[in-house]
């Protein structure tokens, strides 16, 4: 059996059953490392993902192994522009592709998801920061017009 | 689901790799949007956001200061958070001690830092890591004093310096892929020290030597001296008044050596060096040695015929000498001394106001 067609079995947090091409599934430098430490026919219970989110993931690496074996005719633009639709997610599946990414050690995916909450935040000011992200502002009133008296020429500067 | 604070619930790395890619400003504002109880736990990241929020918030002078030294357990956005925060804070004088293990690159804001940038006068740049780098560009207007030392990987990267101001330049380091120098014509003093393995001399630095020939005063180790040497045509050493040679390994069987540079270097006034590096006497004798040279010490003496030969030739060369300093490589007992001495002496002297010092 070549190793291109070489299958990795992986099962997600509700026990669902993924069969995925071991180029696919080795993009995440977890699997990478337990099917690299256990026996090639076990299956990895990728614990803390759900069945949802590692389809997602998966279509994600399927399309940058693809474009970088040149197996699909697709310009870095196009792939940039595919990354961009990618992440046009909610946002609980926002914060589990991330989470997953990071559990996965997914470098790229999770580069690719944080500067999207990152983009979220940019040029925002507070209170629409916390709208956005559903943040309780805990501070009283006093206390925030404190922090801000105190450091006035800060925000002044800062325009916020 | 939609009205669950998602943020608040990321682990700390996650946070602070979001934080990567804000801006300051933006950075700032999220360390208002609620109390920190729910901020980063983790030691690092608990020195990191009270370092910052200390930085920005408490601190109403100017960081004129800073400096940062850590090892490679410590996350590449707490680095960035540190970097931002002396940007912020107006710093004048930045000194980094990173690792590339987790450090890849750095911030934009700090490029663009005009505390920085406005008043840049001394950049060092210490084992830089040159791996997958083209270009390295080093241009500032105001740029005085440049100094790099022991990069990595540097064999496929190109260094550009194009800065009318800058007057020292100190470079110990292999030959890189290619030199682009520039507008370097407020160049004083140079050091430099190429570090050669394997006796590869093929290095090409000729566009490195013809662009700092404006130098007044220039200090090469020996192979810096056989590259220079080796340059397509030996640029003119014009304005150079002082020269200092040293050897770092032995300069036998070379072809060419000092009294080459000598014929280039019409103006000089003062000599420092290892006699291994003078190959030869010339039988036309260098202008710089009969009319401008009057300071001269020469190390590494012995008392062998081709040594004491070469210490009569400037003796007797040396037409505006005022003092030739002669340093001893050995141990010798007074008779030898004696001896030593009095040939030096009584040997013929261009110059009547010449006095010779040897150092034993």
């Amino acid at each position: 059996m070549g190793s291109t067609s070489t299958k990795i079995k992986l099962r997600t947090s509700d026990q669902k059953v993924f069969e995925v091409e071991k180029a696919v599934a080795v993009q995440s430098q977890t699997i990478k490392y337990f099917y690299e430490n256990g026996s090639p026919d076990s299956v990895i219970h990728v614990h803390s993902v759900s069945g949802d989110i590692l389809s997602k993931i998966l279509d994600y690496c399927k399309k940058h192994v693809n474009s970088a074996a040149g197996k699909e005719d697709i310009s870095p633009e196009e792939l940039h522009e595919w990354d961009a639709n990618f992440v046009k997610v909610d946002q609980n599946t926002l914060f589990d592709l991330i989470l997953a990414a990071n559990f996965l050690k997914i470098e790229s995916l999770l580069d690719l998801t944080c500067q999207t909450v990152a983009n979220m935040i940019k040029g925002k000011r507070p209170e629409e920061i916390r709208t956005t992200f559903n943040i309780k502002n805990d501070y009283t009133i006093e206390a925030e017009e404190a922090v801000r008296r105190e450091n006035k020429w800060a925000f002044d500067m800062l325009g916020v | 689901m939609e009205d669950v604070d998602r943020v608040s619930d990321l682990p700390d790395s996650i946070l602070c790799h979001i934080l990567s890619f804000l801006s300051t400003k933006d950075a700032v504002v999220t360390s208002i949007l609620s109390t920190s109880d729910r901020r980063p736990k983790s030691s690092s990241s608990k020195i990191f956001l009270s370092f910052v929020g200390k930085m920005l918030f408490f601190h109403k002078t100017n960081v004129d200061k800073f400096r940062l030294k850590c090892g490679i357990r410590v996350d590449c956005c707490h680095v960035y958070g540190w970097i931002l925060a002396a940007v912020w804070r107006g710093v004048k004088h930045l000194e980094l001690n990173i690792s590339y293990t987790n450090v890849k690159t750095l911030p934009d804001a700090l490029f663009a830092c005009r505390t920085l940038c406005t008043n840049l006068e001394d950049v060092i740049i210490e084992k830089f890591n040159m791996e997958n780098i083209n270009n390295f560009n080093i241009s500032h207007h105001l740029l005085q004093s440049l100094t790099i030392l022991h990069s990595n990987d540097s064999s496929n990267c190109w260094l550009i310096i194009d800065s009318p101001n800058l007057a020292y330049f100190k470079y110990i380091d292999h030959v890189v892929g290619g030199y682009s120098l520039e507008n370097l014509q407020s160049i004083v003093s140079v050091d430099i020290h190429f570090i050669i393995e394997d006796d590869d001399l093929q290095a090409d630095a000729t566009a490195l030597f013809r662009e700092i020939s404006n130098v007044r005063s220039l200090l090469l180790s020996s192979t810096s001296l056989k590259l220079l040497l080796s340059c397509e045509s030996l640029p003119i050493f014009a304005s150079m008044v002082e020269l200092k040679l040293y050897c770092e390994h032995s300069y036998e069987y070379w072809e060419k050596g000092l009294e080459s540079l000598l014929t280039s270097s019409p103006e000089l006034e003062k000599l420092d060096f290892d006699q291994e590096v003078l190959i030869s006497l010339p039988e036309k004798v260098p202008s710089c040695l009969s009319f401008k040279l009057k300071m001269t010490e020469f190390s590494n003496f012995r008392d062998d015929k081709d040594c004491i030969e070469k210490v009569k030739y400037i003796l007797k060369h040396g037409g505006a000498l005022q003092k030739l300093t002669i340093r001893t490589a050995s141990y010798y007992h007074d008779e030898e001394k004696m001896k030593i001495a009095d040939e030096l002496f009584a040997s013929p002297r261009e110059s009547k106001q010449c006095c010779i010092l040897i150092v034993w």
